[in-house]
């Protein structure tokens, strides 16, 4: 196998490979198939070779008939019924970063692309220094699990839902065994999928606008071909790491990673964050951090 | 030099607190200001406090500082009374560069003597800044 984490397309599907394992809901083993065949193609299956494009409608075809709805059998996965997801290692509730582990990193941390080093250094020698953050605008995946404010985490049958009190942003990880769609619209935290391995959760990711970065300013950017995979694992009962793995294809000419410790907080509530409230920072037209000071 | 480079260390961490770059706080200078409280406004994405110092001149500066969230706050033993209109106070800043009476808030003493910090130990005033 040529790729270790790679997003790849397949006739139009997208599909997130890493780990020695393909993700696209449970066809597994067919999409391994065709990913295999891709790679072999060199990705020419939408760049006019007719007879491989053939074969990828057939590919298709064939998990459609082979891999029915994947709703038929959800309540089948775990945590699909009520009654599945006390088995699942108990992740329900309220999670503090632990300040100095994880969180944004530095720029040179990552490995860009020339492309997307140069804007990095183009950045950096600007007046640029904010984020539209200072603007009340969500950080966006990556960001989204890294705030200084507590996160809360819903199991549900079929979905995790994690709410991020910063910005009152919301993630809706289906573990129905649905794909990611085909043609995502691109959004701050994208489209988010889950399944077990073990007492992993592993949440995979895709789908990003380009109006976020990875980091707390705008000098670190990635393409809407981001991919994220977030391995969920109790360390202990009041411990959560996350595990995230960050490819880009485009910005990145080798993954990403970093893991977050979360503390399990069982006394307290998510509050209210109405960023525009009173905001008085902002980033003006240059880029520049300001303040308002008026009374 | 020791302070310096602490002072950096520190607050090379302090983005990760804030929706926002700290490039517009002068990092290199960290002091005191004391005053009367004007108005503590418990909000997001920032508290303020407005403080009238008096200045050199004979009158009085009100001064606007800049301070962590309720959310955060609340979490760790502040609430909306903990300054109050009146109130006579000494807070530990970091300045604006641009000259406003203005800064972010790391820790202060309130009339009782009782210490409150922002996050965890937060640098104290340097002696000779000003």
């Amino acid at each position: 196998m040529r790729y270790r984490t790679e997003n790849r397309s397949f006739g139009g599907r997208r599909c997130a490979r890493f780990g020695g394992r393909a993700h696209c809901g449970r066809r597994v083993l067919l999409v391994h198939f065709l990913y295999n065949f891709e790679v072999d193609s060199q990705y020419h299956f939408h760049t006019g070779c007719a007879t491989k494009q053939v074969l990828g409608v057939l590919g298709l075809a064939l998990i459609a008939f082979a891999a029915p709805g994947f709703a038929a059998d959800a309540s089948k996965l775990p945590g699909g019924t009520w009654e599945s997801i006390p088995k699942l290692p108990d992740m329900n509730g309220v999670w503090e970063m632990t300040f100095g582990r994880g969180g944004f990193a530095p720029p040179q941390q990552f490995s860009f692309t020339p492309k997307y080093e140069a804007m990095l250094k183009e950045f950096q020698a600007s007046a640029r220094q904010e984020s539209p953050m200072a603007n009340c605008v969500p950080a966006g995946m990556p960001g989204t699990m890294s705030q200084p404010y507590p996160i809360e985490i819903l199991f549900t049958p079929g979905m995790v839902t994690v709410i991020a009190e910063a910005f009152m942003q919301v993630r809706h990880i289906y573990t129905d065994g649905r794909p990611h769609p085909e043609d995502p619209d691109l959004t701050f935290n994208g489209h988010s999928i889950g399944h077990w391995e073990g007492d992993t959760l592993v949440v995979d990711s895709v789908g990003f606008t380009t109006d976020t970065s990875l980091g707390m300013n705008m000098g670190t950017r990635h393409s809407d071909k981001m991919h994220i995979v977030e391995r969920f694992h109790l360390k202990d009962s009041k411990t959560l790491e996350i595990a995230t793995t960050i490819d880009d294809p485009e910005a990145l000419t080798k993954p990403w990673s970093r893991t977050i410790t979360y503390a399990r907080h069982p006394d307290w509530t998510l509050a209210e964050y109405i960023c525009q409230q009173n905001n008085r920072n902002f980033m003006d037209a240059s880029g520049k951090a300001g303040i308002n000071l008026k009374h | 030099m020791r302070t310096k480079i602490l002072l950096a260390i520190f607050f090379a961490g302090l983005p990760a607190l804030a929706h926002h770059s700290f490039e517009m706080f002068d990092m290199s200078k960290v002091f005191t200001i004391t005053g009367t409280i004007k108005e503590f406004q418990w909000t997001n994405p920032h508290t303020f406090t407005w403080i009238d110092v008096p200045n050199d001149k004979g009158g009085v500066d009100t001064w606007a500082i800049e301070g962590m969230s309720p959310n955060f706050l609340g979490r760790r033993g502040w609430t909306k009374h903990t300054l109050n209109p009146g109130d006579e106070v000494t807070i530990t800043i970091a300045p604006l560069k641009d000259g406003q009476k203005g800064g972010t808030f790391l820790r202060c003493t309130l009339a009782d003597g009782k210490e409150m910090v922002m996050f965890d130990n937060p640098p104290r005033a340097q002696p000779t800044a000003k």
